[in-house]
């Protein structure tokens, strides 16, 4: 069945829920697993306050920092799993964009991701990057919600 | 997790995808399967120019026709397979609502469905069925988007 499985978090409880169930899948598929996370480009699109408080070398040190954290959580879980997992950190892109790239890169066969991150508006029932992920991915894609 | 699939086909291809796809999954997890169709309600837009003396139970024929020949074909796949099975045919519903019926009736645990169905071949909207149905279920679905062929981006 699937031989790769990548899996998606941003860190937040719901993407916890895909990670243990993308370790379950890929533990009784016996497939291989990745772990992705994200962190978006530094933008200006802040307050001037902001930005003079945050220029960019400070917001990629922190978007590394919190990616290396999150992607040692996975590994962490992975190994409790009994499972290796390699890891990914997509630097400077859009979560939508930065999965599927990953994905392909990594000749993954099925994405699984949560329907929210951790900006995701509960009134959507459906975020935007999932959205985004589903309506371009050429390979399956699995929804925990 | 992953013990009850409900595997949702309207015999296009993308439909046709998640049933391979879903009683592959089923197999490798030894996970039981429910195979629906939905057929839509009758509507007189349809049948407007054409005066014929019974249409509602003329379609509800044609449509029972078209869901079994779909099963069929399903239920044929499955005994391939070697996978634990029913098959159910949603009448009178629009394809989300009928899938996620169909999966809370069934106690299911997924839901897989194909990322478009016959519904884009005639309108050319973009998977609304397969999108309405997965801003709605409660589940955990498996969108199956094997094919690749130039969709209409959201």
């Amino acid at each position: 069945m699937y031989k790769h499985i990548l899996i998606a978090t941003d860190g937040s409880e719901l993407a916890g829920k895909a990670v243990a169930t993308g370790f379950d899948l890929a533990r009784q598929l016996g497939a291989q697993a990745t772990v992705v996370t994200v962190t978006e480009p530094w933008t200006a699109f802040v307050t001037s306050e902001t930005t003079f408080g945050f220029p960019v070398d400070e917001y990629e040190k922190t978007a590394n920092e919190s990616a290396s954290r999150i992607l040692a959580g996975a590994s962490k879980l992975a190994r409790k799993a009994d499972l290796h997992c390699a890891t990914v950190h997509a630097k400077d892109q859009f979560p939508a964009e930065g999965i599927l790239e990953t994905a392909n890169k990594n000749h993954c066969d099925l994405i699984v991701m949560a329907s929210h991150g951790r900006r995701g508006l509960e009134r959507l029932l459906l975020g935007s990057q999932a959205v985004r992920v589903l309506t371009h991915s050429t390979v399956p894609v699995l929804i925990c919600r | 997790m992953f013990q009850h699939l409900l595997i949702a086909t309207d015999g296009f291809p993308d439909g046709e995808e998640a049933l391979r796809q879903g009683l592959g999954l089923a197999k490798a997890l030894s996970a039981k399967v429910t195979v629906a169709t939905v057929t839509e309600p009758w509507t007189e837009a349809a049948y407007a120019t054409l005066p014929t003396p019974s249409p509602v139970q003329i379609y509800e024929k044609a449509a029972a026709g078209n869901a079994a020949g779909i099963l069929d074909r399903a239920k044929k796949a499955a005994d391939q397979a070697g996978v634990e099975y029913v098959t159910r045919h949603i009448r009178g519903q629009l394809a989300p609502q009928g899938i996620i019926k169909a999966a809370k009736d069934e106690e299911c645990d997924r839901i897989i469905v194909g990322s478009h169905g016959r519904a884009v071949w005639v309108a050319s909207s973009s998977a609304a069925s397969h999108r309405k149905c997965s801003h709605s279920a409660t589940e955990p679905f498996l969108s199956v988007a094997e094919l690749p062929r130039g969709r209409i981006p959201c």
